[in-house]
């Protein structure tokens, strides 16, 4: 048991200093290689150049840099799920305050109807509204991305809500009179930030790899702009001749993910009760 | 329990109604019609293209086309799968009983795995050994399934040759005994990729409710009143961390689902996935409401499931 808190808090700093890396390397992206992610610099004679020097990562089909185009990428990826992050969070807040303080029969429709929301698999309502487009800005993606995501912080929202009014505390403030809007700004949000981190990036882990895999079916972020989910598009006519174009990508979704998962499961062990 | 069985019922009736009737919109409201690669042409007649969107009814208001699709439905008509030139039915027919065994064997591996090894690690939550375990399933979680996939597919099947790339049998291959086997081959690497991530949430889940349990005043009681060790293990602290991997599988249900559109896709399997996302992109409208109605059908009847056996493990459950 000793050792236990102490390596998870480290899996936790860990993870965050990942993501911040991430973050940092998206925003310097210029700063940080020598090529224009978009630029084919050889098509004939530097296609497929396998990790080098002068091309860390290599290059892929076209010949543009890989290195440059995970460093793009992540502008892209990142930046949408951000922005999604955003739009669910808020979204699901709302609801699920709503349901909370609301009378019983509305608690019950927004309640239901998040239930429903919920039965629809998330990708295939994606796809429909994707694919019907036809293409998709980054922009209305990320906020697509959003608004098919807030069910699951709703019905958490709304949980720790109804657990929080019974506290001595929202209880005395209802019972003075304090009016809804205002209970619900000065007194129950902020008893919900922790909740509230713990949804977001837990919203965070699971925005990614929806982008990347919508990207990656063709349906996201369009070539040639760059994001982590097309760059593994690119080589899936000969995956094994051409291992490095798919498997940094790889790596960089699932250590963001692994990371915004370790910080979530250490942000929720820390603030449960 | 007969009454409260019919509520869900009919809870999950609605349920299905409404999944099918957002989809049926949007597509709709999706610029394109079936018929934009065939008839999108200049060089063809306006009256036409105009006649063949009459002749399917969808010129109609999207209203009144729900309201006729759902009776047809009823009355055991899908409709007719531009795309495919077969009657959505059958295309429909020919691709469950595919997906159905996908998701039935990565479902049972991923559950039946995730709780006995989470309950295994939970119990002994203080060995390095359960340790290692549990962070191992972190990792698992984090990699996206179609990203297993992809490795799966790059390493076990091209690099190494030990299994198949895609398909669900080697086409013109053994029958008999050697079929099932042939098949079984082809099963593996898809269910991995599915399966392995849902496990490895169960299996905290699992980790975590398991031990909380293992301190709970009533393992105390037991063991102080002679019940024998492995019973108390199986019998009562399983049985009371069930609960919330339970309520997490229902809800689970549908996000499963949205694996199998890409892992279809990727191992070229002729499911209901591929089914859904070719629908999609040719904006096939009965195929895709039929799809829906299917993977509707499924989700109400998984979590309803799960509803069941969270009612069977946690007693306090019935009263609701």
């Amino acid at each position: 048991m000793n050792g236990a808190p102490r390596s998870r808090e480290l899996g936790a700093r860990l993870g965050a200093a990942f993501l911040a890396l991430v973050g940092l390397a998206a925003l310097a992206a210029p700063w940080l290689t020598a090529h224009a992610p978009t630029t084919q610099l050889d098509p004939v004679a530097l296609a497929w150049q396998p990790p080098s020097a002068a091309h860390w990562l290599g290059t892929d089909s076209y010949s543009r840099d890989v290195w440059s185009r995970l460093l793009f990428g992540a502008r892209a990826t990142m930046g949408i799920a951000l922005l999604a992050v955003t739009v669910s969070l808020t979204l699901g807040t709302l609801v699920g305050a709503l349901a909370a303080l609301a009378p019983r029969w509305i608690d019950t429709l927004l309640m239901r109807a998040t239930d429903a929301l919920l039965a629809i698999p998330r990708l295939l309502l994606l796809l429909l509204v994707v694919a019907g487009a036809g293409t998709l800005e980054v922009a209305p993606l990320a906020l697509l991305l959003g608004a098919t995501g807030w069910m699951t912080t709703a019905r958490v929202v709304r949980q720790e809500s109804s657990r929080l009014l019974a506290t001595p505390h929202l209880e005395g403030a209802r019972a003075l009179g304090v009016p809804s809007g205002r209970l619900l700004t000065r007194h129950l949000l902020p008893s919900l930030l922790p909740t509230l981190a713990v949804a977001a990036t837990a919203a965070f882990a699971a925005a990614v790899p929806l982008e990347s895999g919508l990207s990656y079916l063709g349906l996201g972020v369009r070539t040639p702009l760059p994001s982590w989910g097309n760059l593994l598009a690119d080589a899936e006519s000969q995956p094994l001749a051409h291992w490095w174009v798919i498997v940094f990508p790889t790596l960089a979704i699932a250590g963001t993910v692994l990371a915004a998962n370790a910080l979530a499961s250490a942000l929720e062990r820390r603030w449960r009760r | 329990m007969g009454a409260a069985l019919l509520r869900r019922l009919a809870q999950g009736a609605l349920v299905v109604l409404f999944v099918v009737a957002t989809c049926f919109t949007l597509i709709r409201l999706a610029p394109g019609d079936p018929f934009f690669r065939a008839l999108d042409e200049g060089s063809v007649p306006a009256e036409v293209r105009s006649a063949q969107l009459a002749r399917f009814g969808y010129d109609r208001p999207i209203p009144e086309q729900f309201v006729r699709y759902v009776g047809n439905v009823v009355r055991g008509d899908f409709g007719w799968s531009h795309s495919r030139g077969q009657p959505v039915g059958a295309a429909i027919a020919a691709a469950l009983p595919a997906t159905l065994l996908l998701v039935g064997t990565a479902g049972l591996l991923a559950f039946v795995g995730g709780v006995s090894v989470g309950a295994w690690t939970g119990w002994h939550a203080d060995r390095s050994l359960s340790r290692g375990l549990d962070r191992l399933a972190m990792l698992l979680l984090s990699i996206p399934d179609y990203l297993l996939a992809l490795l799966a597919v790059m390493g076990p099947a091209l690099a190494w040759g030990l299994f198949p790339v895609g398909g669900a049998r080697t086409e013109f291959g053994p029958t008999g005994l050697l079929g099932v086997v042939d098949r079984l081959h082809h099963l593996a690497l898809p269910v991995l990729a599915l399966a392995l991530p849902i496990a490895a949430v169960v299996m905290r889940l699992q980790h975590a409710a398991m031990r909380e349990v293992r301190e709970a005043a009533f393992i105390r009681t037991a063991r102080a009143n002679g019940v024998r060790e492995t019973r108390i293990r199986w019998r009562h602290a399983l049985r009371n961390a069930l609960v919330p991997v339970l309520s997490y599988g229902g809800v689970q249900f549908a996000a499963a689902l949205s694996g199998v559109v890409v892992i279809e896709r990727i191992f070229a399997w002729p499911g209901m996935g591929r089914l859904l996302y070719e629908g999609v992109l040719s904006r096939d409208y009965p195929l895709i409401a039929g799809g829906v109605l299917v993977g509707a059908i499924g989700t109400v009847l998984g979590t309803m499931c799960a509803d069941l056996a969270l009612r069977w493990a946690d007693p306090r459950q019935r009263g609701a």
